[in-house]
């Protein structure tokens, strides 16, 4: 390719990289931009470059394989694109994570290394132990000293017992209905985040719980993303869902911390939930309302 | 949860698609030939479980993207793993129902690998399947996926073009044409600005960051002469320099974009043709 075909990316040679930390031939090199990750990186390092984490700069990182990623999440932004490149690192196991938008500066990543703050993650770097509020150079420090086992697809099962209620009930936050276990039949109120339309129905007829908050799926044409409820009130099974703009699909821990109501079943009602409630507060009513 | 239904809508020689309720529903028998429409949203929970399968496509729902994109994040997961992957608008599905979503859906957003197999937003999910199963991807390198695009071309000779990062910018850009592209207006964007010098630019804001870094770079390019205006994150996603030309509204600009009628709150389109006009003292 002759170079005036060339972008400016192919063109440039220059890959400005400073190295921030090292520790057993591992380091942290900071960069104001992933377009300089490189060769160099491969296996050994964390890199934390001041781009936002789209899959552009995703991909532009990814086949250089670094250790690790953390980068800036620009305020998330419109679709999630500050942040979809996280999804993108997670497939291929790369642990990943974003600080705050206004905790650091774009393109200086000096300042994201010092000043940052971690918003953001997927799950290889959760595995490494970083969570969101850390500094971005204790994240960095934890992800050159980590050795993750490599995540095999579809192994995050999250799972906790968040209130405990009388007669042994108690609420159990899961990110799928899928995950329900023999033991949440008539026990467990459980919130989960896949949508409540008909396919989730059958899988929460099947799982037989206390009660249930799911989500609705941005309701979807026919509001077929809570027709759960209706199969569900139908089975004397009291449930609710989360509202879509309230709390993100796939994520129960946001729903249960975020959440607001959306819509609820005749069962749900006759145990005091109503639309507009927290999550938080509907699930409590589910768990205790029934024993009145 | 045992009995499996795939309802098979279509069959052919490189192998057939698959209409299911739930995306938990893809299975080891799709692996590399099969494209599975799931009634399920598409975000990277989905995802993991469809590519565990790697079937040789998958198309689900969007939900209505949701905040931060989790409706739709399961897209970038498996184009990770190199499956085409596209999303369904919710308003045309039917969610749970995967052979009604075949029948009458639309889709709303596509990955890079599903772009390559011929995949467009506003297609049916009946066309998106058949291509998804009768095409390859084009083999395309991270930095060969600049989505370049002549937008609209003036009686000048200069034009708008669109393409994902400054850093895609070429020779012929230089002094000529208005480029619309989506990384921030950071200070690590401003070496890129100053080696491509086009007559103009749009790039991102970066949704502001600290101390406004994200539009940073508009100010130190003023002394090379460069017109540039910076769209509202929120507004136009990142990565898209398409979305930056279509979505985007205006947060910031300089003076030199000023001077040619660039005025924050315009749409990136309009201020994209003001910058193809002559500076003011020319």
């Amino acid at each position: 390719m002759s170079n005036d075909r060339k972008t400016l990316l192919e063109r440039e040679d220059k890959h400005p990289q400073e190295i921030a930390d090292e520790r057993d031939g591992r380091r942290i090199i900071v960069l104001d931009s992933a377009r300089w990750v490189d060769e160099r990186n491969t296996d050994r390092d964390v890199v934390v470059p001041a781009s936002y984490i789209g899959v552009l700069p995703a991909r532009m990182m990814a086949i250089h394989r670094p250790r690790g990623i953390i980068g800036h999440d620009a305020c998330i932004g419109k679709d999630g694109a500050g942040i979809a490149g996280l999804w993108y690192l997670e497939a291929l196991g790369i642990p990943a994570a974003t600080a705050d938008g206004m905790s650091a500066e774009m393109g200086n990543g000096q300042d994201l290394y010092t000043e940052g703050v971690i918003s953001r993650l997927n799950y290889p770097a959760e595995r490494c132990g970083v969570q969101v509020g850390m500094s971005v150079a204790e994240a960095a420090k934890l992800l050159r000293d980590t050795d993750t086992s490599d995540a095999e697809v579809g192994n995050k099962i999250r799972r906790e017992i968040v209130e405990e209620g009388p007669n042994g009930k108690r609420t159990v936050v899961t990110d799928s209905i899928v995950w329900a276990y023999p033991e949440d039949e008539q026990t467990s109120v459980l919130v989960t985040a896949g949508h409540t339309g008909r396919s989730g129905a059958s899988f929460l007829l099947e799982a037989n719980p206390w009660g249930f908050i799911c989500h609705d799926g941005g309701m979807s044409k026919n509001r077929s993303g809570i027709t759960g409820l209706q199969t569900t009130a139908d089975a004397g099974l009291p449930g609710a869902t989360i509202d879509g703009m309230s709390a993100p699909i796939g994520d129960a821990f946001r729903g249960y911390a975020e959440g607001t109501i959306s819509a609820c079943n005749g069962p749900a009602e006759d145990r005091g939930v109503a639309v507009g409630m927290t999550v938080k507060e509907a699930a409590h009513r589910l768990l205790v309302g029934g024993d009145r | 949860m045992s009995d499996v239904e795939q309802t098979v809508v279509h069959e052919g020689p490189r192998g057939k698609i698959v209409a299911v309720d739930s995306a938990y529903d893809t299975q080891a028998r799709n692996r590399g030939r099969d494209v599975v429409v799931n009634a399920s949203y598409s975000g990277v929970l989905p995802a993991r479980f469809v590519g565990e399968h790697m079937p040789r496509g998958a198309i689900g729902v969007d939900c209505g993207v949701g905040p931060e994109g989790a409706g739709i994040a399961g897209l970038w997961f498996l184009e990770a793993l190199g499956v085409p992957a596209a999303t369904a608008y919710i308003e045309t599905v039917r969610l749970g129902d995967g052979v009604d979503m075949y029948e009458t859906a639309t889709i709303s957003f596509v990955n890079a690998i599903a772009a390559r197999c011929g995949v467009t937003t506003g297609m049916s999910v009946r066309d998106a399947a058949q291509a998804l199963l009768e095409n390859d991807p084009v083999e395309l390198s991270p930095s060969e996926v600049t989505n370049r695009r002549v937008m609209e071309t003036a009686d000048n000779g200069r034009s708008v073009v669109c393409t994902d990062s400054i850093a895609f910018g070429q020779p012929e850009d230089a002094g000529r044409n208005v480029l619309c592209t989506a990384g921030h207006t950071g200070r690590s964007a401003v070496p890129y600005l100053r080696k491509v010098a086009p007559w103009g630019f749009i790039c991102s804001d970066g949704g502001g960051g600290k101390e406004a870094s994200g539009t940073a770079g508009l100010e130190i390019v003023e002394v090379d002469g460069l017109a540039g205006a910076s769209v509202d994150a929120r507004t136009a996603r990142m990565g898209n320099g398409l979305s930056t030309y279509e979505d985007g509204v205006i947060s910031a600009c300089n003076r030199i974009a000023a001077a040619r009628g660039v005025r924050v709150g315009q749409s990136a389109r309009e201020a994209a043709q003001l910058l193809l006009g002559d500076d003011p003292s020319n």
